[in-house]
């Protein structure tokens, strides 16, 4: 399909990613998803995502220092960013902001519907194809 | 007392000089003996010889037993005394002080500040002591003496100049028992006092202060703070000494952390003195630490977990296609729901009661934010069922009002969420936002109204509905678990934007909850 969109998902909670992924297919998203940081930066790269949603919580890098390291790489820095955390005080809100996020959706906060359709949103606010 | 010769047969001039010297001594002795003040006459060896009659009232001894007796006898500290009457000796003139305990022949002890001067012959030999004794009237907690300044002087010395040599015995004795009873309540104190002058020296410490600086203070005093320079661990407190800084500062002596409060005042003769309070907030700061971490950790911890769940029901519910099923898998998305609600509500309480989070005001559109929250709140319609959400979006545009928009989120929330909460599937909740036109002199408000036809607020819950943990009892009875956080909150929160929230409600009809915030300013 021409208008499919990729979505990197960089979370590492198995059941959660389940569910996303599985929401996300249904509404007509491609859905890569990454466990870790490193992985993540690779298939930032590699699989050229409209739009990539970001724990903050991970194992190895957190999910800041993933998104200062997309933001300083030129070739990734343009892909919009949107943090999906269950941290959601006012500090992390804004340190996700300052750094480039687009957004910061606290998990616990949205149905899954929600979700889907505001990262829907994003892409068609930030994205840059 | 004195031994002349009062022979009549020696000449007349004699005879004068006899009289005029026993005329003197009856003065003498009736002066000593109108005098409060405690007195007595030492003789080079340090054996009484004369004392008056405040002597003996206060030490009960009469002057036969005293006369005779050495003076040290009479007093606990002994050496000190005797140190004293050295020292006395040894300065030229000046009169010495100390704070001594004198024994009673009752055999009581009483605090007496002793006053000693040298008696000296025409060759400026020594040939005994004036000792005058006078009473601390009040028996103060034992205050450490060693420290120099901790010991009774300059102020009694000044009396004593004013007054050349009469001094005034209430005057000295009300001086030294303030002076006392400030040192008390200084070395009491649980906060940390350090005075310094204005050569940069410590003229006076307390002993909680000497603690945390680790410092002797018995000969801390009168050295300069330079000489704690090289502590490592002292480094802040003495830069921040000398910086003056207008407002208490935070630092770390050691592993503790202290709030240091630096104060310059000045004194009648001119001489600025640096006035430094160290107040221990380390189990505050550790508390507080604590507190943020839990708050954090718990919102996370709690809110993963919760997030599966709400989303598996939410699969659940909408794919489910047995009626009772879906049901259950409903209920379970409103209970998740709710846990997660009672979960950021308390983070809220927590959050606004430690003043954490200051207010960030700004020209809001209150129309946008209730459209967005409605939306949301809409979206739950597709998996429970609720009652129908109709905002009458006002014709004209509204004005911004003055507010903090996610402390102003959180109260639409709340008042959206309640509304819904208490008010069946098939009831309505509707919305309106309006300019509201003070009649008198006040400024020009934003109203915004959320009627419910739900279950009502009753009467005799009225007064109480904006209490903390206050549940009305039919709400209790339809919905356990809500908090009675939520109303209190928006209260809070809508006083700090000085604007106003109430309710009319009429039980089993419904309620209509208002706010009023004052709309911005442009040089808002």
């Amino acid at each position: 399909m021409d208008n499919q969109y990729t979505l990197l998902l960089v979370e590492d909670d198995s059941f959660l990613i389940e569910i996303l992924v599985k929401k996300f297919k249904a509404a007509n998203f491609r859905v890569v998803h990454a466990g870790e940081g490193k992985e993540a930066l690779r298939k930032a790269h590699d699989e050229d995502p409209d739009i990539i949603m970001l724990d903050i919580i991970l194992p190895g890098m957190n999910g800041f220092e993933i998104l200062e390291k997309l933001k300083s790489d030129e070739s990734v820095s343009d892909i919009p960013v949107a943090f999906l955390s269950n941290l959601g005080q006012k500090e992390d809100v804004e340190k996700g902001k300052e750094l480039g996020a687009v957004d910061f959706i606290v998990k616990a906060n949205h149905s899954l519907d929600e979700i889907v359709k505001r990262t829907g949103e994003l892409i068609a606010e930030h994205g840059t194809k | 007392m004195f031994n002349v010769d009062t022979n009549p047969r020696n000449n007349i001039d004699t005879a004068d000089l006899a009289d005029e010297l026993h005329n003197l001594e009856a003065y003498m002795e009736e002066f000593t003996a109108f005098l409060p003040l405690a007195v007595c006459i030492v003789n080079s060896n340090q054996v009484i010889v004369e004392v008056n009659k405040a002597f003996s009232r206060i030490s009960g001894h009469t002057k036969n037993q005293s006369s005779g007796t050495l003076l040290s006898d009479f007093f606990i500290e002994k050496d000190q005394l005797r140190i004293l009457l050295e020292k006395a000796d040894q300065t030229s003139s000046s009169t010495e002080e100390k704070k001594l305990t004198l024994k009673t022949e009752s055999g009581k002890t009483k605090n007496v500040v002793v006053t000693i001067g040298p008696r000296r012959d025409i060759n400026n030999n020594l040939t005994g002591y004036y000792v005058g004794i006078s009473p601390i009237l009040v028996q103060l907690p034992a205050a450490p003496t060693s420290g120099k300044k901790l010991d009774i002087q300059s102020e009694d010395d000044q009396n004593d100049k004013d007054t050349e040599n009469v001094p005034d015995v209430m005057c000295v004795g009300t001086a030294a028992y303030e002076h006392q009873k400030t040192l008390a309540i200084i070395d009491g104190m649980r906060n940390g006092l350090l005075v310094i002058d204005h050569e940069n020296k410590i003229d006076t410490i307390n002993a909680h202060a000497a603690d945390v600086l680790s410092v002797d203070r018995s000969n801390i005093c009168g050295k300069s703070i330079d000489t704690l320079d090289g502590r490592e661990e002292l480094k802040d407190l003495i830069r921040l000494i000398r910086s003056n800084p207008d407002k208490p500062e935070k630092i770390k002596i050691d592993k503790q952390t202290f709030e240091v409060d630096v104060e310059v005042t000045q004194t009648e003769d001119g001489k600025n003195y640096t006035l430094v309070m160290l107040h221990d907030i380390t189990k505050d700061e550790f508390i507080e630490d604590m507190k943020l971490t839990f708050v954090t950790v718990a919102a996370h911890q709690i809110r993963t977990p919760l997030s599966s769940i709400r989303w598996s029901l939410e699969i659940l519910a909408s794919q489910l296609q047995d009626e009772e099923q879906k049901k259950i898998a409903q209920r379970g998305y409103r209970s998740t729901q709710n846990m997660l609600e009672i979960v950021n509500a308390l983070l809220n309480l927590d959050r606004l009661q430690s003043g954490e989070d200051g207010y960030n005001f700004e020209p809001t559109d209150i129309v946008t934010l209730i459209d967005d929250y409605v939306e949301e709140a809409r979206a739950n319609e597709r998996i429970l069922e609720q009652a129908d959400i109709i905002f009458h979006q006002p014709e004209d545009s509204l004005p911004k009002v003055k507010a903090d928009q996610e402390k102003l989120k959180i109260v639409l929330r709340n008042l959206i969420d309640n509304a819904l909460k208490y008010t069946p599937a098939d009831g309505t909740v509707k919305i309106d936002a309006t300019v509201h036109v003070t009649n008198d002199y006040g400024s020009d408000m934003v109203q915004v109204s959320i009627a419910d036809s739900g279950i009502g607020i009753p009467a005799q819950s009225q007064d109480k509905i904006f209490s903390k943990f206050y549940r009305a009892d039919n709400a209790t009875k339809i919905k356990t678990d809500g908090t009675g956080i939520g109303l209190y909150i928006s209260k809070q929160i809508i006083d700090e934007h000085d604007g106003t929230i109430w309710f009319e409600s009429q039980e089993g009809e419904g309620t209509t909850f208002y706010i009023q915030l004052p709309i911005a300013q442009i040089q808002d």
